[in-house]
């Protein structure tokens, strides 16, 4: 233990000790919900859905089970188009009365991720997005997570594949590869 | 809220006011409560992806609970680690990990082992990339100058240190890496980076992928490099420059639930080596390398997660120097199928892998026989209890591996895991594991100047280890967290040297089984993010090693081999890394490391310096500044190991200059 180890103990010492002093945690946070909503958009810009009855809508519309978030959604996606259609955020309680097709239909956090909804609309032409551990693992398109306490995005491409949506390079890009691998596990 | 911005300038600068007012010890903002602050005036919706991903967001109720819920002594070495701390090799990007023990020999060499018994030839880590054992089983260590992949490429490395034989087998002795690249679904586009300068002497890495359609996907790389020789410590050129070509591809697909890649790599190199030989005495020469792996990896899962998995693949490598001319082909099957039973989740499977070799001694080294080809194959067994909605997980596993030389042996270990709420979790496990020989243990012969002839033991038998562990995770808020744990290793049977009869210079030795000890010691992790641009990680690691030999007459030279054992562990070694984004398009980092005194007097203790800064240019345009071991102008890190040929260098300081273009 040198005069080094001294001056790198002392290092780490004033590095962490008045940093502690000064309080936990200074930087703005921004409402997981309302980014969440932007993350929404992005993906409804940077995808393209089939043609088919969807086009006729007179709305973008992104639906969810999850009242908090529809009212903050609602409130951020305010005045956005996807194309020439204005986005419309809509709650929904499931999707067999008759409603027309949405665009989006977001999960939330609290959603099982094996939900009979998602398994029912999982062959049709709507992007699925939640935020469930396990939801891509069980059909849902894009999961969100959240990693350093930012939102990064987990894709599964077989589902979006299945429903017939194309997901732009640009996306692909940035997304996380996080499902599915823990750690300790064998062959990896 | 909704005061529209225009979307990159004003954003930008917002950012950096954010940043500004954090780092700068202004009193009043460190007594700001947190509903006093002030939401930055952004209108959400106008950012694109990149500027998201950027954003800090308030905590949801739910955390990952993956890494707190693993019962071992687990570190992670993320993408972002390994890009901001500069390094261009995957021994450098280790130092970062507790409890490992990582020496750079010479300009291509390092000595990587966990939890002490480093060496050249560390032959108690196992490594795998992608889930393919890079282990050496003719000299029974991993040979680092010929591992190796895009870094960019990479999507993390975890280190598992502690006994992990029970899942990976003999090798996993005290610790396992798992180097994990990433799909070809997150890679399209064009990658190019090159850079040059002083120890790095040039490098240029590319990379071409393509998503082809929705469920498949590949890519194509390049890594070539050029790096400079150190000096020796008489201040002479210690011939180690070192040069590697590298090529390879991956290829994934997804049918419904499976999914399928195949991937390979080709690489060609030359490596510098000085190193003892009979006559002459010393040599100067170039390991010439050459090799190559294809791997098929399939897998099916279920809705539940349960996965059926197998993977094939086929390795090769050859090299050439003064000592040994060597060829090694190796065909590896695993198999590998999990199901739940109640609150029980049970994990099986099987492996059976095949290596040929062909070498060539020298009067320095030689091997009994030139042909050889060994058989090994091995099934395991886990069952995970979980009780109290996952909060108490009791894990017991058992593999049953069958080697050529010991036959069956059997590594058996039992984990639990106590995870009393989402901020803390307490794990403890108990191991044992039976190291079996390598052949050069077994029939070899050694010639070592101005001693004389070591030969290997056909009758060398599996080293044991009992290990007893112990570990904290603690996240108290979101942005510190920390990870601590305590090991206490016992171990009988380690490879000792003996005198069988002479006297120096023309004795004759060989091996046995006669060294016993124990090794303990304690990790620590703490990463601490102190504001949104300033993150800091530290780690230290304390280990404390002794070894005896069985015979109390044992003669001093034997005696001081095991001393030189000893000697190879540091006390202690710590990593600190700083990371601070001083503006949006800017990156710095800091790295500190520090290890104490190793050898009698070999390795003095030492503390260096890394330091980076890379500018984003453009959206698709990187520059980075990286200068590496700033402290000392040289210095050597690990002392010459007296049985083994080759000798160590001493590091030099260097920087390098790198451009990155993506699109």
């Amino acid at each position: 233990m040198g005069p080094r180890f001294f001056l790198f103990s002392l290092l780490i010492i004033l590095l962490f000790l008045p940093a502690g002093a000064l309080g936990r945690d200074l930087s703005y946070r921004f409402p997981t919900d309302q980014v969440t909503a932007a993350y929404l958009y992005n993906f409804a810009l940077f995808s393209h859905w089939p043609k088919s009855a969807l086009d006729q809508r007179e709305f973008f519309v992104i639906a969810t089970l999850d009242k908090d978030f529809a009212d903050i959604a609602a409130a951020t996606l305010t005045g956005r188009y996807v194309g020439d259609r204005p986005v419309k955020v809509q709650l929904i309680h499931n999707l067999d009365e008759g409603d027309a097709a949405p665009h989006i239909v977001f999960f939330g956090e609290d959603e099982h991720p094996s939900s009979p909804l998602l398994k029912r609309i999982s062959r049709l032409p709507i992007l699925t997005v939640g935020r469930a551990p396990g939801f891509t693992a069980t059909g849902g398109m894009i999961r969100l997570v959240t990693v350093e306490r930012r939102l990064h995005f987990v894709i599964n491409l077989a589902a979006t594949k299945k429903a017939g949506i194309t997901i732009s390079s640009e996306v692909l890009r940035l997304a996380d590869e996080v499902e599915g691998n823990v750690p300790v596990r064998g062959i990896e | 809220m909704t005061v529209v911005l225009p979307r990159k300038s004003h954003f930008a600068l917002l950012l950096f006011g954010v940043a500004l007012s954090i780092v700068l010890p202004g009193g009043g903002v460190a007594r700001a409560a947190e509903h006093d602050r002030l939401a930055p005036e952004i209108e959400i919706s106008a950012l694109d992806l990149h500027q998201l991903m950027s954003l800090e967001v308030t905590s949801s109720s739910k955390k990952e609970r993956k890494l707190a819920e693993v019962s071992a002594a687990v570190f992670v070495i993320t993408r972002d680690d390994i890009r901001r701390s500069g390094v261009t090799s995957i021994p450098e990007a280790l130092r970062m990990a507790p409890g490992l023990l990582v020496s750079r020999v010479d300009s291509n060499k390092w000595a990587i082992s966990s939890r002490s018994f480093n060496s050249l030839y560390a032959n108690k880590l196992l490594v795998l990339i992608d889930g393919r054992s890079v282990f050496n089983t003719l000299y029974s260590a991993v040979s680092w100058t010929s591992q190796d992949t895009l870094l960019e490429d990479v999507d993390r490395i975890e280190v598992i240190r502690g006994p992990a034989a029970a899942l990976w087998g003999s090798h996993a002795v005290n610790g396992v890496i798992n180097i994990i690249t990433r799909s070809a679904q997150l890679t399209p586009g064009v990658l190019m980076s090159a850079g040059a300068g002083s120890e790095e002497r040039g490098f240029i890495n590319w990379r071409i992928g393509k998503n082809s359609s929705a469920d498949q996907a590949w890519r194509i790389f390049g890594k070539h490099f050029l790096r400079d020789n150190y000096r020796t410590v008489a201040d002479s050129d210690s011939h180690d420059e070192w040069s590697m070509h590298r090529t390879g591809f991956r290829y994934d697909q997804r049918i419904d639930d499976q999914s399928v890649t195949l991937q390979g790599d080709l690489f060609k190199g030359r490596a510098g080596i000085v190193g003892e030989s009979t006559s002459p005495a010393i040599v100067a020469d170039n390991t010439l390398i050459a090799g190559g792996n294809l791997l098929l990896h399939w897998q099916r899962k279920d809705l539940a997660g349960h996965a059926t998995k197998l993977k094939l693949y086929y390795d090769y490598e050859s090299r050439k120097d003064f000592l040994l001319e060597e060829s090694r082909g190796a065909y590896d099957l695993d198999f590998q199928h999990d199901f739940s039973l109640g609150a029980n989740t049970i994990l099986w499977g099987g492996g059976y892998r095949s290596t040929s070799s062909h070498a060539h001694g020298s009067p320095k080294y030689s091997l009994s026989s030139v042909e050889r080809r060994e058989n090994i194959y091995n099934v395991f067994a886990q069952n995970e209890l979980s009780l109290l909605d996952r909060r108490f997980l009791a894990t017991l596993g058992i593999k049953l591996e069958h080697n050529p030389y010991t036959h069956w042996e059997a590594q058996p270990n039992l984990r639990l895991l106590i995870v009393p709420n989402e901020r803390h979790s307490l794990w403890g496990a108990v191991s044992r594991v039976a190291r079996t020989p390598g052949r050069l243990e077994r029939e070899s012969r050694l010639a070592v100047n101005g001693l004389g002839i070591l030969y290997g033991n056909p009758d060398f038998d599996a080293e044991q280890v009992t290990a007893y562990e112990l570990g904290y995770r603690s996240s108290p808020t979101e942005d510190f967290s920390f990870d601590a744990a305590l090991f206490y290793n016992k171990y009988s049977h380690l490879r000792s040297f003996e005198v069988i009869g002479g006297t120096a210079p023309t004795l004759e030795g060989d091996i046995g089984n006669n060294v016993s000890g124990e090794t303990c010691g304690a990790e620590l992790a703490v990463n601490w993010r102190l504001s949104a641009r300033l993150k800091t990680l530290f780690t230290a690691t304390y280990i404390h090693v002794d070894f005896k030999h069985r015979d109390p007459n044992a003669s001093a030279l034997v005696r001081s081999f095991v001393q030189d054992e000893e000697e190879k562990t540091p006390s202690y070694h710590a990593y600190l890394r700083i990371d601070y984004d001083p503006m949006e398009n800017t990156e710095t980092g800091l790295t500190l490391r520090y290890a104490s005194r190793m050898g009698r007097d070999d390795i003095p203790a030492y503390m260096d310096l890394d330091l980076r800064v890379a500018w984003k240019l453009q959206r698709n345009l990187t520059l980075e500044l990286v200068g590496q071991n700033l402290l000392d102008a040289r210095r050597q890190e690990f002392p010459r190991e007296t049985l083994f040929s080759v000798y160590p260098a001493e590091v030099e300081r260097g920087g390098y200059l790198k451009l990155t273009c993506l699109w």
